[in-house]
């Protein structure tokens, strides 16, 4: 596991400049390639799941504001500094371990964790995931308030 | 260098890149209503004569939305709409200053493409 972050790469238009980076865990990989694509909206959006996640991530990389609560949260506990990234059906669970960048662990649909009481795993994951890294310390950054921009 | 990427044709690309457009455009005109004159979800609903959770919804993309909607959120933020179109070939640099991976904040290791394509 040490070592082993891929990087996450969007089609920039020729107006548009690269500002962050997400990388990807090797379970994240697997939920983009082997999960993902074949979710289907429940609710007749025009987006689907993988657009929807296409569309945030690209928002992200390119520096757009992530308003809190709407585009992203930071999850309870909140000692754990795990934060997840939202759009209308899926939920991206990751951590920042610099400004600018997200690291992608794991994602599911939002209509598969409600409640909230679903949601441990994930975060449990997220934080086993990055402990077993070889990142150098600090592992995460701490101290972001909801509306700074991350 | 090994990365993974989420591949949709260029087409359909567009349509998603605008409806990104327009939820980016409303939630910063909103974040800026409310800076300067403290306008806020419930009083757009007040104006538009709808709940708050409406608004909510619009605004987070849950709910799907008609151009009519869109003039009307833009008239409950008191702001014109504009539409662009800009040309890829007129007007623009070379090689924009895109960040380069020297400037990644986490060093990574690896080398070949993953591709996951829309279903």
């Amino acid at each position: 596991m040490a070592g082993k972050l891929i990087p996450y790469e969007t089609e920039l238009d020729v107006r548009e400049f690269r500002e962050r980076w997400i990388d990807f865990t090797p379970s994240g990989v697997s939920w983009l390639q082997n999960v993902l694509p074949g979710e289907v909206s429940d609710a007749g959006r025009k987006l689907s799941p993988l657009e929807q996640v296409e569309q945030i991530f690209h928002d992200y990389i390119i520096g757009r504001l992530m308003q809190y609560g709407v585009d992203r949260k930071r999850l309870v506990p909140d000692r754990d500094f795990v934060w997840e990234f939202k759009t209308p059906d899926v939920r991206v669970f990751g951590w920042l371990p610099r400004e600018r960048h997200f690291i992608v662990v794991d994602g599911g649909m939002r209509r598969d964790l409600k409640p909230y009481a679903k949601y441990p795993p994930y975060i449990q994951k997220v934080v086993t995931v990055r402990d077993g890294l070889d990142l150098d310390a600090p592992k995460y950054l701490e101290g972001i308030r909801a509306n700074e921009i991350c | 260098m090994k990365s993974v990427s989420l591949k949709i044709d260029k087409r359909r690309r567009t349509y998603t890149r605008l409806i990104g457009e327009i939820h980016h455009a409303l939630n910063q005109a909103l974040t800026e209503e409310n800076e300067d004159r403290q306008l806020t979800k419930a009083k757009m609903a007040e104006i538009l004569g709808c709940d708050r959770g409406t608004i909510t919804k619009l605004l987070s993309g849950t709910r799907n939305m008609r151009l009519e909607t869109l003039a009307d959120l833009a008239y409950a933020l008191d702001r014109p709409v504009e539409v662009s179109l800009p040309s890829r070939r007129r007007g623009t640099n070379a090689s924009p200053p895109n960040a380069s991976d020297a400037n990644r904040p986490v060093d990574i290791a690896g080398a070949k493409k993953i591709e996951a394509k829309a279903a």
